[in-house]
């Protein structure tokens, strides 16, 4: 929600990575036509923005595709040593 | 008065078209309110918002036609960049609604708070995060993992053209 003289709130690459987390989970429970609208609508958006922003943001999205991958190794050796 | 100051006949029409053409859009904006209107929406948004928002706009406005109920996209061909083809759906197309642009302006946000962070130097990361990605459902993780890989594709899309242009 846009409030005047609001900042933007502080973030941390953690804190900025749960609410990417929090947020895209979200959209699991929306019906799938809105579900691509939002999709559409996110990578639509990129067109507009600074290469400084997107390579922000590319990291960003690096960071978390790094942590997905982690996990999943992480998960899979205590499944196997269990 | 030396020649050179005088300006051509065919000069003036082409200004006095120019001027009379941004005249009558101005006025047209101005009777329907959307000028007004979007000068009250400008003003409540946070003062760097708006350029970004602009440029949505722009970017948006540039690649659709929209003739009646129908979205026309717009293909721009090359090597002449004036020669274009619209396309139609069959069907009226639904006009893209709130949602649509407030996840437009979620990556615009989320890009800004990306960049405002310090270069990464650690490895891992924070417990809670951790704990947060694996207490999450096979469909959401893949949901995320593919939202994001697609945002990669996109921003890869968008670095090249910027590089090219």
């Amino acid at each position: 929600m846009y409030e005047n003289e609001r900042p933007l709130p502080a973030v941390t690459r953690d804190t900025l990575l749960r609410a990417t987390i929090q947020n895209t989970a979200l959209m699991a429970s929306f019906a799938e036509p809105v579900r691509n609208e939002v999709q559409r609508a996110l990578v639509a958006g990129l067109e507009a923005l600074e290469l400084e922003d997107a390579e922000a943001l590319a990291r960003h999205h690096e960071d978390l595709l790094a942590l997905a991958a982690w996990c999943s190794r992480t998960e899979l050796a205590e499944a196997e040593a269990s | 008065m030396s020649a050179q100051t005088v300006a051509s006949a065919d000069a003036v029409d082409a200004l006095w078209t120019l001027l009379d053409t941004a005249r009558g859009v101005v006025e047209e904006l101005r009777q329907d309110g959307l000028l007004d209107a979007l000068s009250d929406v400008l003003g409540c948004m946070l003062p760097e918002d708006r350029e970004a928002v602009l440029r949505i706009l722009e970017h948006d406005a540039g690649g659709r036609n929209q003739v009646r109920d129908h979205v026309w996209s717009r293909f721009v061909l090359r090597p002449n960049p004036f020669a274009q083809i619209y396309t139609r759906p069959s069907m009226p197309s639904r006009p893209l609604g709130i949602r649509y642009l407030e996840s437009r302006r979620a990556t615009v946000v989320g890009a800004r708070l990306a960049r405002s962070l310090p270069p990464p130097v650690e490895e891992g990361w924070e417990p809670r995060t951790v704990e947060m990605w694996r207490g999450l459902d096979p469909a959401a993780r893949a949901l995320i993992v593919d939202t994001s890989r697609r945002i990669l594709e996109g921003l890869e899309a968008h670095r090249r053209r910027v590089q090219g242009s």
